[in-house]
């Protein structure tokens, strides 16, 4: 009987402390607190380049002003660009070697392109000035080991509120 | 007649070609491919850890005249990108979208969920963070260059531990229930007692108003020795008569 009398008083002191932290976990309230009316919009145009046959070791390079980047939302934003890698071609910062190649950005804003993003136009304004030209600058593999397969590469530009 | 429907075509050509010019220029200034909303998100817990997980809504918007397949992507933004005093999330599974990949239709707009999880037992060491993680949205079917629109997601972690004061304050009325149960129970244990001792007590008084079987014997012998005596005290009366 004693037992059971100490086994139901240790129940309740359990009960009685441990309740404000289970309470506080329990009627916590959180706050979203969401930006008004901001929306995130770009566009690059054109989206898509002719490059035509370049030969191995060789370059070929748009005009600098062959793209337009351009902020279609309502919040200027940042941007950033990065390239990836092709099925058997590597993209490189250096001079390409065999199965590697090399985009660099001509323009105002000059770099090349890695698999990591860098940032590329900042704050582009929907007002002030929504747009941005540029272009790109494809320099070849010396060598490819693929057979001549077909290699697919995409730049992606992001855009954030700046 | 033919001349005056020749003459009535002139007017409709020029219409028509000045509607087609609208309709080209519109075109070379169309909006971006897709849109996000909003740019910024921010999740603030002040008052401590929900036991849910958090759900916010982003509405990605197609202004393109035909259906485009879209997937949903959680990243970390590079550092130079990272908002002032915001750090990177200690896991990026933490976040998770769904529909991860969906199909927006021509001109219209879909609403995904963007759901926070922070383990239980990470808790504990996520007091007072401020960390950025980025939801972009990107063209399964892009051409060489994609573009991809950016939500910032901020979210900031309660400020601190639940302090006891704290706990104890909140859950005041709770407490007061709890110790009015406990009082009660404890008053019903002793007055359970009480009864019990006082039944115990009655019985034993009943024991021992109730003759036992030595006594009782003890009684029917007392009662036969008794009636002997009476014999006997008779007889000598009689005798003596």
């Amino acid at each position: 009987m004693k037992k059971l009398q100490v086994l139901i008083v240790g129940i309740l002191l359990i009960i009685t402390f441990s309740a404000p932290i289970v309470i506080a976990a329990d009627t916590a309230t959180i706050t979203i607190t969401v930006t008004a009316s901001g929306t995130v919009s770009i566009s690059v145009s054109p989206t898509t380049w002719a490059m035509g046959t370049v030969s191995l070791g060789s370059y070929n390079a748009t005009s600098s002003t062959y793209f337009t980047l351009s902020n279609d939302g309502d919040v200027r934003v940042d941007t950033q660009i990065n390239a990836s890698n092709s099925q058997n071609w590597n993209l490189v910062t250096g001079t390409p070697a065999t199965d590697e190649f090399k985009i660099d950005t001509l323009g105002t804003i000059a770099i090349t392109l890695t698999t990591s993003l860098q940032n590329f136009k900042q704050d582009l304004d929907p007002v002030t000035g929504n747009t941005y030209q540029f272009g790109l600058n494809f320099t070849m593999p010396t060598a490819d080991t693929s057979g001549g397969v077909e290699q697919t590469i995409t730049v992606t530009i992001k855009a954030a509120q700046g | 007649m033919q001349w005056r429907g020749y003459r009535d075509a002139i007017p409709f050509k020029i219409v028509a070609f000045t509607l087609f010019l609208f309709y080209v220029l519109s075109q070379s200034v169309y909006a971006g491919d897709i849109s996000l909303t909003p740019a910024k998100l921010i999740i603030d817990m002040p008052e401590g850890y929900k036991k849910e997980p958090i759900s916010v809504n982003i509405t990605v918007k197609n202004n393109l005249a035909y259906d485009v397949d879209v997937r949903t992507k959680i990243s970390n933004p590079p550092e130079f990108e990272l908002t002032e005093n915001h750090t990177f999330i200690p896991n990026l599974s933490w976040v998770k979208t769904t529909p991860s990949m969906f199909t927006i239709p021509a001109k219209g707009e879909v609403t995904f969920k963007v759901t926070v999880d922070i383990p239980d037992s990470e808790k504990q060491n996520c007091y007072n963070k401020s960390w950025e993680v980025w939801v972009s949205v990107s063209k399964i079917k892009g051409g060489f260059i994609n573009v991809e629109p950016v939500t910032r997601l901020l979210i900031h972690t309660p400020p601190n531990p639940p302090s006891i004061t704290e706990g104890i304050m909140k859950s005041l009325p709770l407490l007061a229930f709890l110790l009015t149960v406990f009082i009660s129970i404890i008053l019903a244990k002793i007055f359970i007692e009480r009864k019990k001792k006082l039944y115990t007590y009655k019985n034993r008084y009943r024991n021992l108003q109730k003759p036992s079987y030595a006594t009782e014997r003890k009684s029917i012998l007392y009662e036969d020795d008794i009636d002997k005596k009476i014999d006997q005290l008779l007889s000598r009366y009689n005798m003596r008569n």
